[in-house]
């Protein structure tokens, strides 16, 4: 038998798998972008909730121009108003995954768990108070077996993007981290910055990436504002770390071949 | 929002014993029971402490017993049910029978219909299948 584990995969896919180990991340056109534009409602119509300003005076321009209708210290609220109205919704999670559902199939699986609640970033020009200071999911509570799906509302290039430590300098950048135990993370973020990359991922594309290279973001100086969700997927059966399945994760994809395995009992009863 | 039915609202219930691996201090449960119970905008009642013995749901088995009078139960995670399929199934439906609910304050699941059964099982089966998954189900990464 010759064929090696993995090459029944589709040449697309193989070429998608390449390109993730290789960039440790992938960015694709959304997949359903109905499921996107249901999302945005959601965001839009909170949103102007949250401003009392009526829907129909909001501009196709709202999300990007939020900084000039809300000050940085309201902004937390107006986050927290979102995603509260976000992960209230019907089908909020499944519009989510089905933006990237072949893509993570492809580099994930076909049997899912997903963050019960995703995550939604807003930075605003010049603001300093939302930002990740350089990190790997995997340094606190998550395993290295998750991706996550980053999934923007605006045009984010520049500083409107995160940063991302491409693969082939992570051992370097444990050595130093290593050798900076003595100093805070900006000495480490010092270290490298000349290294990182910041993909641009347009509204109407996603990315997803693996968490557990080194990122983060910086203040946005780029004048309009960032809006994005991240979720974090993984396959069912693969090892959790501290964020487990059913209080952070949750079974989306579980196959009838599953179920059927997690119930069958052998017959019983039989005497030596 | 208060229960306006003649129900005295939702008991809680937590553990004196390990949690899927984990022993949670009891003050911490009651944190997030009583956290779901005001997001959910459920009438909280006063938590019964399951007795730290394995196996013994003597508690739980009078909370049950108080159905009649309760609009339900929040179990700070729904992994402390009896690990006996066939005991949880007789206590879905002994809620189901009551008219009640089983709210799962960690997991953010409830059980108020038949349909809502599978929910909870299929969480507490995988749990229960994911020992025998790559590297145990779990990626550790702290050596204590």
């Amino acid at each position: 038998m010759k064929e090696l584990f993995g090459s029944f995969l589709h040449p697309d896919e193989m070429a998608l798998a390449r390109q993730y180990m290789q960039d440790g991340y992938v960015i694709r056109d959304v997949e359903d972008t109905g499921s996107l534009d249901h999302l945005e409602d959601i965001i839009r119509t909170s949103v102007c909730s949250h401003l009392d300003t009526p829907s129909s005076r909001s501009g196709p321009d709202l999300l990007w121009r939020i900084h000039e209708y809300v000050t940085p210290d309201r902004l937390n609220d107006l986050r927290l108003r979102v995603i509260h109205d976000l992960n209230d919704a019907e089908h909020s999670l499944q519009s989510f995954y089905k933006c990237a559902a072949s893509c993570l199939s492809t580099i994930v699986g076909n049997e899912l768990a997903a963050q019960r609640s995703f995550a939604l970033s807003i930075q605003m020009p010049d603001d300093d108070s939302s930002l990740l200071p350089a990190h790997s999911d995997v340094w606190s509570e998550d395993s290295p077996f998750e991706v996550v799906l980053w999934l923007p509302f605006v045009d984010c290039t520049g500083t409107m993007s995160m940063f991302l430590l491409p693969p082939s300098q992570t051992a370097w950048a444990h050595e130093q981290m290593v050798a900076l135990q003595n100093e805070g993370v900006e000495s480490f973020y010092g270290k490298i910055s000349d290294l990182v990359v910041r993909p641009e991922v347009r509204r109407g594309q996603f990315m997803i990436f693996n968490h557990s290279l080194v990122h983060g973001n910086r203040v946005n100086v780029e004048g309009a504002s960032r809006w994005s969700l991240n979720g974090r997927f993984k396959s069912l059966f693969s090892p959790y770390a501290e964020k487990r399945l059913g209080d952070y994760f949750v079974p989306i994809t579980t196959r009838p071949a599953t179920r059927l395995g997690m119930s069958y009992r052998l017959p019983d009863g039989f005497d030596e | 929002m208060v229960s306006t039915n003649s129900k005295a609202g939702h008991r809680g219930y937590i553990a004196s014993r390990p949690v899927r691996g984990v022993q949670m201090p009891q003050r911490v449960q009651n944190l997030v029971v009583r956290d779901y119970a005001s997001r959910a905008g459920l009438e909280y009642r006063l938590s019964a402490v399951e007795y730290a013995m394995p196996a013994c749901y003597m508690m739980l088995e009078a909370v049950l017993a108080e159905l009649e009078q309760l609009d339900g139960v929040i179990l700070f995670s729904l992994y402390m049910l009896p690990r006996n399929p066939s005991r949880r199934k007789a206590i879905y439906q002994h809620v189901l029978d009551n008219d009640a609910s089983l709210h799962s304050a960690l997991e953010q699941t409830v059980l108020r219909y038949e349909a809502d059964v599978s929910r909870f099982e299929e969480l507490i089966l995988l749990d229960a299948w994911m020992p025998k998954a790559h590297l145990g189900g779990y990626w550790h990464k702290t050596r204590i």
